[in-house]
């Protein structure tokens, strides 16, 4: 598991696949798990109409993903070291490439919820 | 107790000799227009003419002698009365102008008529005998003193009072068999500078008096069939004594300048006569009468020193009122909390826009309830559509809920609602928005902007509302219904467990939107009715004001409080029924009256000025009641929205004028302390004799020389019998020594009541005023001759003499 979540080696094209589909269903999961208890505590008396607290709820449990995922890379290239890294081998960014992914799907994610947000609040809409 | 009186006034002028009857009475004893034992009548032909309140309202009965229908009433008269000789031709009658027109025999008419509007005879005899009933009702243990004594008043130069006043004499004595006397006092032109434009006023008096003549005659017989079917002969004259009086003096000096003057002074004549006078002055007249000292006709002199304090009150009384309608149309300023503030439009805007979403809020919530919480209905409905507990598809169900197709659903529940209270519930507190705002701030411009506001308020709903589809259409909706509840079945967070928190949001959205769809309608109405004129909405007690009711009030308002009259408009006695009554035109009348030198009465002031009295009346007023005009001085504890309504229903301006004027009299009553014009007397005795010498010269210029005489009434009338005798002894030892009016008990004449002002009057008779009359033959001349600057080309001779006849045909 540890060569999983800490392993910045590229050895071959399957291992980064599985680890890959790894990250995101854990990504998955743990984004659930957090919507899950933020829709239930957050906007309680909110006056919006519901569907817009869950979107904003959903939005929030992103961030909330962000900051633990933001944790789990300082531990990663901590536990590393980044005096090992070579940033000019191709090789470093395959390795990396699930790390790299969620956390660039994760800010491309938040943004496109938000702009739907956005839009469902400003457009003259009846729902 | 005092004689039980009957005044009654004839014509337009009779009305206005009343009202100054009216008003010396109030100013006078305040607590009253007249004694028990007197009553007010008059009679008149002109509709538009209607008495005038003094503060404490209005006494004077009026008989409105309709000329509505004259070709029925000339039927009718010819039928039941043998066709009397002086009856007119309807022809020459039918658009004589309004009332009487200055015809003569138009005025008799009139009195005579009967039409389907009512029979003019029957109420005059009914209005004249139900004033008899309720003088003669006023207990008197003394039988003579309870005999009724009747005045009759007005003019002899237009048709009405020169038409009817034979007739009324005789309808006076048919109904008072027993009457102790029966007077007349008439208002005849006074001499013209030339002909021109006077000739029907002076032909018509000629008239009269030739009438008058005939039957003082001893062998004249008053000799009709009344429209009553009954046949009456009098032999006795119609009047025991007929005083005429003119703007003119005996004397010589300047005429009297404007008509209202000598009205003035005919009311203070018979005011003085129900005061007090009558009885000293019917003692004196047994004798005279008995002497042959009188004769038929008689004429009096009447001065006065006074400290008007009934004008300085009137004009404080003005002033104020128009400081509060200046007040109530003060369109940059208003009074919040006793400060002056500036009105913010922008303020205004955001303030009621708030208030305005409130409204809505509060009307939507009111919908929720119908029997049962509507809101828990739709909550259980959400639980069965996601537990399947439904036949069909979700989305069907949840159209069935709010089409406007079943009248079982929540669509029928808040339609019926709707129209039961929520529009009720929006309309009242509209109201209640502009009420408030009206009763707090007391100014109708703030109020406009209010409603102005919220009208703009509901139209940025109402867009807002169309701007995602939404109208009042049934079928509109429907179609907006299918889409929402479409919008149900996706995206329904069944993965988070929300389905059933997310879709009776939905649902209580559809909800909300359905509310909507109901309030556009009623709120277009809403719209409409505040800024359009012909339509009407009521709520549940009150009915909407609209923008246009606002800009009336200010309207007239505004006219109140500007001067629109000529300078010799207002020298005529002002009338309620005057079209563009205002307050600045009474301020100048009030002014013009007090500097008016014509008149016989010399007014005096402790400050020598009526500017300075009238200051120090209106600092008394306003340490007394603040220095800031309130409507609550008006109305109380009375709401201002609802006296305006209520007065814009009926004459606005009519009626702001006397409640105001009424009001801030009875409060500046205190403001002006009493003046006793002896004291003013005793250091100014050259003066004061001037004034009292001008009642020795009548108002009538009469060719014979009146010399005084013991048997005719001659006195001078205080509130003090020793301020009397002092005036008398101050008259008898100055200079120029003047004993006019001796120090004898027959001269003195005591009203306690009567404070501020020393009278001295004088009493003529004992002429004859178809021969003796300065210039009766400019009289005969306009009666007999056509005048020739008459273009009307049906005007002939015959015509002429016609319109100058009520009672004998022919003169000449």
């Amino acid at each position: 598991m540890e060569n999983i979540f800490f392993n910045s080696v590229y050895s071959n094209f399957e291992q980064t696949l599985i680890s890959l589909l790894l990250f995101v269903a854990l990504s998955g999961i743990i984004i659930y798990v957090i919507y899950f208890v933020l829709s239930k505590l957050l906007f309680k008396k909110s006056k919006q109409r519901k569907e817009i607290s869950l979107r904003l709820a959903f939005l929030w449990s992103l961030f909330g993903f962000f900051i633990f995922y933001n944790t789990y890379v300082f531990i990663f290239l901590y536990k590393i070291g980044v005096d090992n890294l070579n940033f000019a081998s191709g090789l470093l960014y395959l390795g990396l490439l699930p790390q790299i992914f969620i956390y660039v799907a994760l800010i491309v994610f938040f943004f496109i919820k938000r702009h739907t947000l956005k839009k469902i609040i400003n457009v003259n809409s009846l729902n | 107790m005092a004689t039980p009186t009957i005044l009654i006034g004839l014509g337009s002028t009779g009305l206005h000799v009343l009202q100054e009857v009216q008003k010396f009475y109030y100013d006078t004893y305040r607590t009253a227009n007249k004694p028990d034992n007197t009553e007010y009548l008059y009679i008149e032909t002109n509709e538009s003419e209607k008495p005038k309140s003094t503060p404490i309202g209005n006494n004077i009965h009026r008989v409105f002698i309709n000329l509505e229908d004259i070709g029925e009433m000339v039927e009718f008269i010819k039928k039941s009365c043998n066709n009397p000789t002086w009856l007119p031709d309807s022809k020459i009658v039918i658009n004589s102008g309004e009332g009487a027109g200055g015809m003569r025999s138009c005025g008799r008419l009139a009195l005579w008529g009967k039409h389907h509007q009512g029979n003019n005879f029957t109420n005059t005899y009914d209005a004249i005998h139900g004033a008899y009933s309720r003088v003669e009702n006023i207990a008197n243990n003394d039988e003579e003193k309870s005999k009724t004594t009747v005045f009759i008043t007005g003019s002899l130069t237009g048709g009405t009072g020169s038409g009817t006043f034979i007739d009324i004499a005789y309808i006076v004595r048919d109904i008072i068999p027993n009457i102790k006397n029966l007077y007349g006092l008439f208002l005849i032109p006074n001499r013209p500078k030339n002909l021109f434009g006077e000739e029907v006023r002076l032909g018509n008096t000629y008239g009269a008096f030739k009438d008058l003549e005939h039957f003082n005659k001893i062998e004249t017989v008053y000799n009709e069939k009344w429209p009553s079917g009954y046949l009456k002969n009098f032999e006795v004259p119609p009047f025991q004594l007929v005083q005429f009086i003119s703007r003119d003096y005996q004397d010589g000096s300047p005429a009297i300048s404007s008509l209202g003057g000598l009205i003035k002074m005919a009311g203070m004549f018979l005011f003085l006569n129900i005061a007090g006078i009558y009885e000293k002055r019917a003692n004196r007249l047994v004798d005279g009468f008995g002497n042959s000292r009188i004769g038929k006709y008689g004429t009096f002199g009447l001065s006065a020193i006074q400290f008007p304090k009934d004008q300085i009150q009137e004009f404080i009384s003005v002033e104020s009122s128009i400081e509060l309608i200046k007040r109530l149309i003060n369109n940059s300023n208003y009074y919040s909390g006793g400060q002056e503030r500036g009105i913010n439009r922008a303020s205004i805007k955001q303030e009621i826009s708030v208030v305005w979403d409130k409204i809505l809020e509060r009307a939507f919530s009111s919908l929720n309830v119908v029997k049962n919480d509507l809101l828990i209905e739709i909550e259980k409905d959400v639980l069965r559509i996601n537990r399947n507990e439904i036949k069909g598809s979700s989305i069907d169900y949840i159209i069935s809920m709010f089409t406007s197709e079943r009248n079982d659903n929540f669509y029928a529940l808040v339609s019926n609602n709707y129209n039961s209270s929520a529009r009720n519930q929006i309309i009242d507190e509209i109201y209640n928005v502009v009420d408030t705002s009206l009763q707090s701030t007391q100014s109708l411009y703030y109020t406009k902007y209010v409603l102005e506001d919220i009208t703009e308020a509901i139209e940025r709903t109402l867009n807002y509302w169309k701007s995602f589809g939404l109208s009042s259409q049934p079928k509109n909706w429907d179609n907006e219904l299918r889409k929402l509840a479409l919008n149900t079945s996706q995206k329904t967070y069944k993965s988070i467990l929300e389905q059933n928190n997310v879709l009776k949001d939905r649902l209580f959205t559809i909800f909300e939107l359905l509310k909507i769809h109901h309030s556009i309608k009623p709120l277009i109405d809403i719209v409409k009715h505040i800024k359009e004129t012909d339509t009407k909405l009521k709520g549940t007690t009150h009915i909407l004001p609209k923008i246009n009711f606002f800009n009336e009030v200010i309207k007239k308002c505004n006219a109140l409080v500007t001067s629109n009259s000529a300078e010799e408009d207002s020298k005529k006695p002002t009338t309620v029924a005057n079209a563009q009554i205002n307050f600045p035109d009474r301020l100048k009348e009030i002014e013009t009256d007090i500097k008016d030198t014509t008149l016989p009465i010399q007014r005096v002031f402790p400050s020598n000025s009526f500017e300075q009295e009238c200051k120090n009346a209106s600092n008394n007023f306003k340490q007394t009641y603040g220095a800031v005009r309130s409507m609550s001085e008006i109305i109380e504890a009375g709401n201002l929205l609802e006296y305006l309504t209520d007065k814009s229903n009926k004459k606005f301006s009519d009626e702001i004028y006397v409640d105001f004027l009424r009001e801030f009299r009875i409060k500046s009553s205190n403001c002006v302390e009493d003046y006793d014009v002896s004291d003013f007397l005793k250091h100014n005795v050259i003066k004061c004799l001037m004034t009292a010498k001008k009642a020795i010269s009548p108002f009538l210029r009469i060719k014979k020389v009146l010399d005084p005489d013991p048997n005719i009434p001659r006195f001078i009338i205080g509130s003090r019998e020793t301020s009397i005798k002092e005036t008398i002894e101050s008259f008898t030892n100055a200079q120029t020594p003047f004993a006019y009016f001796p120090n004898h008990p027959d001269n003195i004449c005591v009203l306690p009541d009567l404070k501020n002002i020393l009278f001295f009057y004088d009493e003529k008779g004992n002429f004859d005023i178809v021969r003796q009359l300065e210039y009766i033959e400019l009289l005969k001349e306009s009666y007999e001759k056509l005048p020739d600057n008459i273009e009307d080309p049906t005007m002939t001779q015959e015509r002429w003499n016609n319109g100058r006849n009520a009672y004998l045909t022919k003169h000449i």
